[in-house]
């Protein structure tokens, strides 16, 4: 008899325990990272009789969580790499707005200022029109410095994300650890009665780090986990965790790089390309993927406009007959000391850099090495070594170093970044409409003593060797034929002679003299004695040489490597910002999806379903009022024995 | 498929998160009329349109200069119309003048014209363009491009140099001719060489055009009067100044041949000189077939004022031959001008067809399908409708309002 009520008790106690899990679900349905838990419920060891076995009632054996860690996993591994592409895109982003503006953006000031450029050409004397091309000028430079500050503002941005992340993530490794310890502590029957809700809190806190970095796990025995980030690196380990810090990078001392401190208090930098996922992924990717090559590119085509520009301007003269002198500020390449990555002192050297091909300007960055005897220039992106020798670079990759004060040592290191501060700098150089160079310093005429029918171009600069920077820009230069020979005669402020075939060059042959260095064409038939004068065009207001020049440069094909105008190189930066926001976007979503989908699967196996718990809450109640039964039948059983013996 | 209660929720917020930016998107392409908002909406596309704008920029400042190289032309073409007019005039004058009956008053009074004329054209010339440079003094916008008088001369200070304007991308069309093609370059009658008086000389003979007699070697030759009878011929290239060993002496007979260089030596030119010279007056003849407009109004002058008889009218038979010569450079550069401003109109039509196919090209790369937006907006409004319906008949089921 007193089996049968004890048989009913372990009834009762086990429907009670299974309700109160069902509640347990209930109430918890909502937080984050919960695990919906279940009674495991066995059979009591049977008492053996002479007839047999008979059962001894149930028992709770543990409490366990409904979880399956590859489920987990697949969640892990698709919401690490949402989180870094939706960083990235939300980044990228922002400069695709900003390209996409059509107000901000630089096509149409480019056109603008070539537009003024127009204008001189039409009336090269009119003060008005060399007005509207310094105006344009301006906000040409007004326009990239705008872009360039912008681009800016988003790298302080995207640093002082970096920085947050970093404390984000040492928070997170703390409470993990602390947690370990408690579960560890919690769990000192051993694996087989499992901390159930503390392994949920630390789930979550690990799906959060997840979040900020890609992290590895590995569950240890005693039921703690250790976390791991980049390509190995410890983060928490048992009960304690390491911190992770946010400092200059030894290769660039204006952008951060995440390491990791030491026991010993050092830290140590974990290149960018290994740490992937989370937050922190996105943003590292999104600074070097996208935001350096766009201040590069744009930079690019800020050098390459100053560049040329400055160059054809000098071939000209000004309204005062002076040669040319740049039009913009002249840019340079941006050369950092970095300082030795042991006792952190910088080279006392410092080196000056100059553009030498804009065509070969690429988009990278260069570290320049100092051994002791050979300086050798290494390119970042894929380290390969583009220059080694005993003497500094000279046009290399477009650019060229030398010594500006100093002496370089041993072991010295210099970043080199040719472009990437350069459309910050853009500023027009002249203020005084007088001293745009529109015109050629020099004129070509036919004397009027020509019997012949031959005719001479206007003629053009080659470059300003043999050409004096005041009027007169070089002595008279008389072209005399003689038909027995076939020959021009060069007389005056040059010498020697120039071939000229009447029958077959009639159509037009093109002479460039060496001192002063010009190009003009001669084309007819002359005669005998035949003159062609060469003169310093002295007081030629009027002349628009230059000016067409400088015009015509909108459309010359000057930049990566003579395949793009200056609109189509920031075509192209558009082109490209433009694709690797469609791309992330595309990303951003087919992650979305994945990610949605291995939440399901878990939530499906994991997540608390209110029908399900409403329909166990009656199952268990039933199970618990017929445990009653069996002791209240027993009870009856028990009066019934005691009423014979009444 | 076992469903957690919260991944309900979950799901249906995201999706209509989805729908509402894609109407938002859709909105916005809708109220600005373009399909790509960014260019990450269609990276190419919007890289292209880029090229394209350049490309529309670039053709509005070709049309900008084509408006401003019609101008120049027109303006070139009227004055090159006036200046046409006084030489046909003079030339009028002058066929008059060659009347054998005119008194020697009617000549002087027809000289005056001419003077008249004379300082007309010389105003012309320096006159100015829209911009208030110098029409005809080359790159030398800024310098008078001829100076000088009737009497000693007209010289041209400008330079050969051309204006120009780009109207299309492959073509810098001229828009001025320089004071010397347009005055300095008349054909003269020989052919070979020209001859011009000094600018000293008080005015009281005139020179022929010459004939070339003999094998001419582009010699350059001076006659200075060493009395009012009597002059001697010099080398010039030999002696700039003509103060040296003269080739030769002779007699002043007016309006008798000189030969030139003088025997003994053979003639290769031959000068009349007509009129009354004055001592230390010099002629000069330089290689080179042209003359200047100034100088036929000036050896037109000179012999209406100072020749009579068969020197006469040798001299206004020349003057009318140099003066067809005039015209016919006005009307050959008119005729230039005539044909670029016919070529301008040319582009301006090219041009228009160009920017309606920039307008199609970019309305095609980055333009919007309305109706297609349109239908989509609607499609996605009404998903978005079906979702809302949808979520809240779902979320109202639940076993527990039955317990």
């Amino acid at each position: 008899m007193s089996s049968l009520l004890d048989i009913g008790l372990t009834g009762l106690n086990a429907a009670q325990a299974a309700l109160l899990t069902t509640s347990h679900n209930i109430a918890n349905a909502n937080v984050d990272g919960f695990t919906r838990q279940q009674i495991v419920q066995t059979t009591q060891q049977p008492m053996f009789t002479g007839e047999g076995f008979f059962g001894s009632g149930t028992k709770v054996e543990t409490v366990k969580r409904i979880y399956s860690q590859y489920l987990e996993n697949q969640v892990m591994s698709a919401d690490t790499t949402h989180s870094q592409l939706d960083t990235y895109n939300t980044q990228v982003s922002q400069i695709d707005n900003l390209l996409g503006d059509t107000t901000v953006g630089l096509t149409p000031a480019l056109q603008s200022f070539f537009d003024g450029v127009q204008q001189v050409a039409a009336n090269p004397a009119s003060v008005p029109s060399r007005q509207a091309m310094l105006s344009n000028a301006q906000s040409l430079a007004t326009s990239f410095q705008t872009i360039a500050q912008r681009l800016t503002e988003i790298q302080d941005g995207v640093e002082g994300q970096i920085s947050s992340s970093v404390t984000n993530i040492n928070s997170y490794a703390a409470q993990i650890a602390a947690l370990n310890k408690s579960i560890i502590t919690s769990q000192v029957a051993g694996p087989t009665q499992p901390a159930n809700d503390l392994m949920d809190q630390r789930g979550e806190l690990v799906e959060q780090l997840n979040r900020e970095v890609g992290v590895t796990t590995i569950t240890q025995d005693d039921g703690s986990v250790n976390v791991f980030i980049g390509n190995g690196q410890p983060l928490v380990v048992g009960i304690n965790s390491y911190t992770v810090t946010a400092t200059p990078s030894v290769d660039d001392g204006q952008s951060l790089s995440v390491g990791l401190k030491l026991p010993t208090g050092n830290s140590v930098q974990i290149p960018d390309s290994l740490i992937s996922g989370g937050n922190l992924g996105g943003l590292l990717q999104f600074r070097a993927d996208a935001l350096r090559p766009a201040q590069d590119a744009l930079g690019r085509v800020a050098v390459g406009i100053t560049e040329t520009f400055n160059a054809q301007h000098k071939l000209g003269q000004d309204l005062d007959g002076v040669m040319g002198g740049n039009f913009f500020t002249p840019l340079t390449p941006t050369v950092q000391n970095l300082p030795d990555p042991t006792t952190g002192i910088p080279p006392a050297a410092t080196l000056s850099g100059s553009y030498t091909s804009v065509a070969n300007l690429t988009n990278e960055d260069y570290i320049l090495a100092y051994d002791g005897t050979n300086y050798s220039l290494t390119r970042q992106s894929d380290n390969s070594v583009v220059y080694s020798g005993a003497t500094l670079p000279t046009n290399v990759d477009g650019f060229s170093l030398s010594v500006a004060s100093g002496t370089v040592a041993a072991g010295d290191r210099f970043l080199i970044q040719p472009t990437r501060f350069a459309a910050q700098n853009v500023q027009v150089a002249i203020q005084d409409t007088r001293l745009i160079a529109a015109g050629a310093p020099f004129t070509t005429a036919a004397a009027s003593s020509n019997t012949g029918t031959s005719s001479i171009s206007q003629g053009s600069v080659v470059s300003s060797t043999g050409i004096a920077s005041t009027p007169p820009h070089m002595g008279n230069i008389t072209l005399t034929f003689d038909a027995g020979t076939n020959l021009f005669t060069l007389g005056g402020a040059a010498a020697g002679t120039l071939a000229y075939n009447p029958v077959s060059d009639s159509a037009g042959k093109t002479f460039t003299l060496a001192s002063p260095n010009i190009s003009f064409t001669i084309g007819g038939t002359p005669n005998t004695g035949d003159v062609f004068n060469i003169a310093s065009n002295d007081s030629g207001v009027s002349d628009n040489r230059n000016a067409v020049a400088l015009g015509g440069l909108q459309s010359v094909k000057t930049l990566l490597g003579g395949s793009a105008s200056f609109q189509s190189a920031y075509s192209q930066l558009v082109s490209d910002v433009g694709s690797q926001t469609r791309q992330s976007e595309v990303g951003v979503s087919s992650q979305e999806g994945l990610l949605t989908q291995a939440k399901a699967s878990q939530q499906s196996l994991s997540g608390v379903n209110l029908d399900e718990e409403a329909s166990n809450l009656l199952r268990f109640q039933q199970a618990y009022q017929a445990s009653a039964k069996v002791m209240s039948i027993a009870d009856k059983l028990f009066d019934a024995v005691l009423s014979i013996a009444g | 498929m076992r469903i957690s209660t919260s991944i309900l929720y979950d799901t249906n917020v995201a999706t209509m998160n989805n729908q509402q930016t894609n109407l938002l998107q859709l909105q916005q392409e809708l109220s600005l009329g373009t399909r790509v908002l960014t260019p990450s909406d269609d990276p190419v596309a919007s890289a292209a349109a880029l090229d394209v704008s350049q490309s529309e920029g670039i053709l509005a400042q070709h049309t900008n200069n084509q408006g401003a190289a019609n101008d120049s032309l027109a303006n070139l073409d009227s004055t090159l119309s006036s200046i046409g007019d006084i030489v046909s005039y003079v030339k009028e004058r002058t066929v008059q003048a060659g009347d054998g009956a005119l008194s020697p008053a009617d000549r002087k009074s027809i000289a005056t014209d001419v003077r008249g004329q004379f300082a007309s054209l010389l105003g012309l010339a320096n006159g100015t363009d829209l911009n208030g440079q110098y029409m005809f003094s080359g790159f030398k916008g800024d310098t008078v491009p001829f100076t000088g008088s009737l009497q000693g001369g007209v010289t041209y200070q400008g330079d050969q140099g051309q204006r120009t304007l780009e109207v299309s991308s492959s073509r810098q069309m001229p828009v001025s001719n320089n004071g010397d093609e347009v005055f300095m370059n008349i054909d003269n009658l020989n052919g070979r060489f020209n001859t011009s008086q000094g600018s000293t000389n008080a005015g009281g003979a005139i020179i022929s055009d010459g004939t070339v007699v003999g094998p001419y070697a582009n010699g350059k030759y001076g006659i200075k009067f060493t009395s009012p009878t009597t002059y001697a011929i010099y080398d010039r290239a030999a002696d700039p100044t003509m103060t040296g060993a003269p080739l030769g002496t002779g007699t002043y007979t007016d309006g008798a041949p000189i030969d030139i260089p003088p025997a003994p030596a053979t003639a290769q030119i031959q000068v009349s000189i007509a009129g009354t010279p004055a001592t230390g007056e010099t002629y000069q003849m330089d290689p080179g077939g042209t003359t200047s407009m100034f100088t036929i109004f000036q050896q037109l002058v000179g012999a209406l004022e100072n020749t009579t008889g068969n020197s006469y009218q040798t001299a206004v038979s020349d003057a009318l031959g140099r003066l067809d010569n005039a015209q016919d450079n006005i009307l050959k550069l008119r005729a230039k001008t005539g044909a670029q401003q016919t070529e301008v109109s040319a582009l301006q039509d090219v041009g228009q067809g160009l920017k309606v196919q920039y307008a199609t090209q970019t309305n095609r790369l980055t333009g919007l399908d309305y109706a297609s937006a349109i239908s989509d907006l609607q499609q996605q409004q009404n998903s978005l409708d079906a979702s809302q319906k949808s979520f809240v008949k779902i979320t109202s089921m639940s076993l527990f309002d039955l317990l």
